[in-house]
């Protein structure tokens, strides 16, 4: 079934066209990858998505139902949570807080999904107390993400998840994401993180200028030449590293 | 050429005419006092003015002024100087507060210093009220008896018509000046970006601090002028909140962007308030001020000047 | 001695107490909105006048005239969602003015309505002196004391307990965090607004029992808020409290020595040393950048 559905989206920022005419579909318990050069639109589509910016033409389907006229709250509770990138806490509050106050659309299991959390991250149940502002920016991110993953969505929408966070983490991250896909859940994932980005994916975009240039599985356009000079040319050997 | 020259000549002339008014004996007192209050407060815009075209603003400007009046009441009717000295003296205790700000807040910008220049008006309200043996306390200064003036103008309202229409032609001049002189650009780069500014070598600190002097020296002169048109001062009632209001009001309402804005401002409002508000709403005519500065917020950003032009 | 430190214990408790209330509802407001609102006073006043006359007109007891100019307060909600829906897109200086337009108005419409004649409810009240201590203590300011602490325990364990309290931090602090989490923001900020407005009619019946009430009236109470707010920090419900006791222990031991005219400076001298101190850091905090 297909759970996240984008017809023909254009978006504008102060009147400049961002994003042209991009369409899209993810289906259910899969993983999607938008990869692209820095400043191609790739956030600007998961936030279209997660209704914190509205296009100017085009549509978006969650689960068949039209976003258009939905709130980013109401889309919360629709299920679908866009995880930004950096460090997006509530400072003053404890790391337990800010857990709890992910699951304020959905209360019932809260406790379950903060102590599933917390395994994830073991970094954070150790400073459950501690206020979030004064954690490390690792333990910031942890605090970020583990707040969108308490939000229990349907369809997770990640900025550059992978950002700042060593290889042992990004590891972790990684076995999250495919335990999620067996859930069910629906995953867009953005990211500068090609080559792992798009080993775990279903399915893959390329986003380049605005417009999506190609598209496929996820092994496919890690090997497709295009897509090796578009992300990789010239950088081919920094990014070998990941 | 000859045409810009008579244009550059246009002002003073009309400043003259308009002074000349003083010397006339039918105009009708109700007018007079109308006009002369509008002057007045014309005048106490405009010096708010100078120093807010330096980029910030201030809520405080009744502490320059409330300590004007005081300082003219205290020396003319304590120490009995002569009107000119009084005056001088008030301007300069305006001046003195005016150095304590720039000693203390000089470094707040935006919000904080809005917030410090509010709360600063209290500070010498509350010396004033309570340093009894001098100033009187919370009374006030009654019977301000004003020595006569060693140059020839008219006694009484014509007189004091006079006085605020050559001040304000004094600070129309400076206003002028601050907007489209040399220093004046230098005050429209410190507006539109200070770090910029500083950069490219304009004295940001020297002319800040410069136009609070001239601006609370000017401020101080309107509170003296105040005081002997009055003839008694209150200090709940010339640190009150009204008399840091009004020039904000004046000059946003008027168009701070522009030398004749503030003026403008105040002849239009203060007209409005005398000859409409006060006769309706004698107890609440105030709220006009209030009033008028949220419409100016909301309708006319720029001041009723620009919304002329683009309209 | 022992006594007179006592005595000055017990006053202090109870004028910090009032400073709190009067502060809270200032916190809150600043905290949801970003509105340090300078037309506080102004809005604790008109409370203390709706106090006065239903007490004196209608002959009702505190809890009675608190309730109803506690309920009459939220007349100010729309101003302030209006000022604070603005803000946001302007500088803080913006709403400084605006609210401070807002006392302008208030202020002369209350020497319209409520002419300018100083107002204070006098209430025969009993003393129980505490023998033992030596010391005493008037029920109204036990009733200050009593309803302020009420007031902030409610408020912290709301904030700290609850899903709707947590979620309103969170809006305090992040409120692009608090969307992305599904909290409806507006809502919470209504919501803030509307406890603010609450507690602030609150503050003005207890206002009019111990001091006199006239339409100039507010700038000494919002200093006070003002003062207060800015020492605790954005959203500190706790912190309120301590720094309004703290700085109405420092008022009491001043007008002990000093006379009590003088304590008037303190708000304004402190209010100008914490902005030139931390202001910078307050107020770019509150904008949120």
């Amino acid at each position: 079934m297909t759970r996240v559905e984008v017809k023909k989206l254009s978006v504008c920022y102060n009147r400049t066209p961002i994003v042209h005419e991009i369409s899209l579909s993810v289906e259910e318990a899969q993983i999607a990858a938008l990869v692209g050069p820095n400043g191609a639109g790739k956030t600007t589509i998961l936030k279209a998505i997660a209704g914190l910016i509205r296009p100017i033409k085009g549509e978006i389907l969650i689960g068949g139902i039209p976003t258009a006229s939905l709130t980013v709250e109401e889309l919360v509770r629709l299920g679908v949570v866009y995880i930004p990138e950096g460090m997006s806490v509530f400072s003053e509050m404890s790391v337990e807080e800010n857990l709890e106050v992910g699951g304020y659309t959905k209360r019932d299991h809260l406790k379950e999904r903060i102590k599933a959390v917390f395994n994830l991250f073991p970094e954070l149940a150790k400073k459950r107390k501690t206020p979030a502002g004064i954690l490390s920016g690792g333990e910031q991110r942890m605090v970020t993400v583990g707040r969108g993953l308490v939000t229990d969505a349907t369809v997770f929408l990640f900025d550059d998840p992978f950002l700042g966070f060593s290889p042992i983490v990004t590891n972790r991250f990684c076995d999250v994401f495919k335990i999620l896909k067996h859930q069910g859940k629906t995953l867009l994932i953005a990211g500068q993180h090609v080559r792992r980005l798009l080993k775990i994916a279903d399915k893959g975009f390329l986003i380049e200028d605005g417009h999506l240039s190609l598209e496929g599985s996820g092994e496919d356009l890690l090997h497709n030449p295009h897509l090796m000079q578009v992300l990789f040319g010239r950088f081919t050997f920094q990014l070998s590293k990941f | 050429m000859n045409k810009s020259r008579l244009f550059k000549l246009l002002p003073p002339l009309v400043w003259l005419i308009i002074l000349s008014l003083g010397w006339i004996h039918k105009i009708p007192e109700s007018f007079l006092s109308v006009l002369t209050t509008a002057f007045l407060y014309g005048a106490m815009a405009t010096a708010w003015n100078i120093h807010a075209l330096s980029g910030v603003t201030s809520l405080g400007h009744a502490a320059f002024f409330g300590l004007g009046a005081y300082g003219f009441a205290l020396a003319i009717s304590k120490h009995g100087f002569p009107f000119w000295t009084g005056l001088l003296a008030g301007a300069c205790c305006a001046v003195i507060y005016a150095l304590l700000w720039i000693l203390s807040i000089d470094k707040l910008r935006h919000g904080s210093f809005v917030l410090a220049t509010f709360v600063s008006v209290e500070i010498p309200r509350v010396i004033i009220e309570n340093v009894e043996t001098i100033t009187n306390g919370s009374a006030g200064i009654m019977n301000i008896r004003v020595p006569n003036l060693p140059i020839p103008i008219p006694t009484g309202l014509q007189g004091w018509y006079v006085i605020t229409v050559a001040l304000t032609g004094i600070l129309l001049w400076l206003h002028h000046k601050a907007l489209f002189s040399r220093w004046g650009w230098g005050l429209k780069a410190i507006r539109d970006n200070e770090r910029a500014a500083l950069a490219v070598g304009v004295p940001v600190d020297f002319l800040r601090r410069l136009t609070l002097l001239l601006s609370s020296f000017f401020m101080g002169v309107c509170g003296g002028i105040y005081a002997s048109i009055i003839g008694f001062v209150e200090p709940s009632v010339v640190f009150g909140l009204h008399f840091s209001a009004i020039p904000l009001v004046f000059s946003l309402f008027g168009g701070k962007e522009n030398a004749w804005g503030p003026l403008l401002g105040a002849i239009i409002l203060c007209s409005l308030d005398q000859l409409i508000m006060v006769p309706l709403f004698p107890e609440a005519h105030r709220a006009i001020y209030g009033i008028s500065l949220f419409l100016t917020l909301w309708f006319l950003p720029k001041g009723i000047l620009a919304w002329k032009k683009t309209g | 001695m022992v006594q007179g430190f006592g005595q000055i214990i017990v006053q202090a408790l109870s004028l910090g107490s009032l400073y709190a209330i009067l502060a809270i509802g200032f916190s809150l407001i600043f905290g949801s909105t970003r509105v340090l609102n300078l037309a506080h006073g102004s809005f604790v006043i008109l409370a203390a006048y709706i106090a006065y006359f239903i007490e004196r007109y209608y002959s009702v007891g505190f809890i009675a005239s608190s309730i109803v100019s506690s309920i009459l307060s939220l007349i100010f909600l729309p101003v302030l969602e209006f000022i604070g829906s603005r803000t946001s897109t302007h500088k803080e200086s913006f709403s400084l003015i605006l609210t401070f337009g807002v006392a302008l108005v208030l202020q002369s419409f209350y020497s319209a309505m409520f002419s300018s004649d100083y107002r204070i409810l006098y209430s025969n009240s009993t003393i129980y002196n505490l023998t033992k201590l030596g010391l005493s203590i008037s029920s109204i300011q036990l009733t200050i004391i009593l309803s302020s602490l009420f007031t902030i325990i409610f408020l912290f364990v709301m904030f700290r307990k609850t899903m709707t309290g947590k979620a309103l931090r969170a809006t305090i602090h992040n409120d692009e965090a608090a969307l992305l989490s599904g909290i409806p923001v507006k809502q919470m900020r209504l919501l803030a607004i509307g406890l603010g407005c609450f507690a602030t009619g609150l503050a003005g019946s207890l206002y009019v029992r111990v001091s006199y009430v006239h339409p100039a009236g507010d700038i000494e109470i919002t200093l006070i808020a003002l003062l207060i707010t800015l020492f605790a920090g954005r959203g500190k419900i706790r912190r309120v409290l301590i720094n309004a006791w703290l700085f109405a222990l420092i008022e009491t031991i001043v007008s002990y020595w000093c006379g009590a005219k003088w304590r008037e400076l303190l708000s304004s001298l402190f209010i100008i040393i914490v902005l030139m101190g931390r202001g910078e850091e307050i107020l770019n905090n509150s904008s949120g950048k």
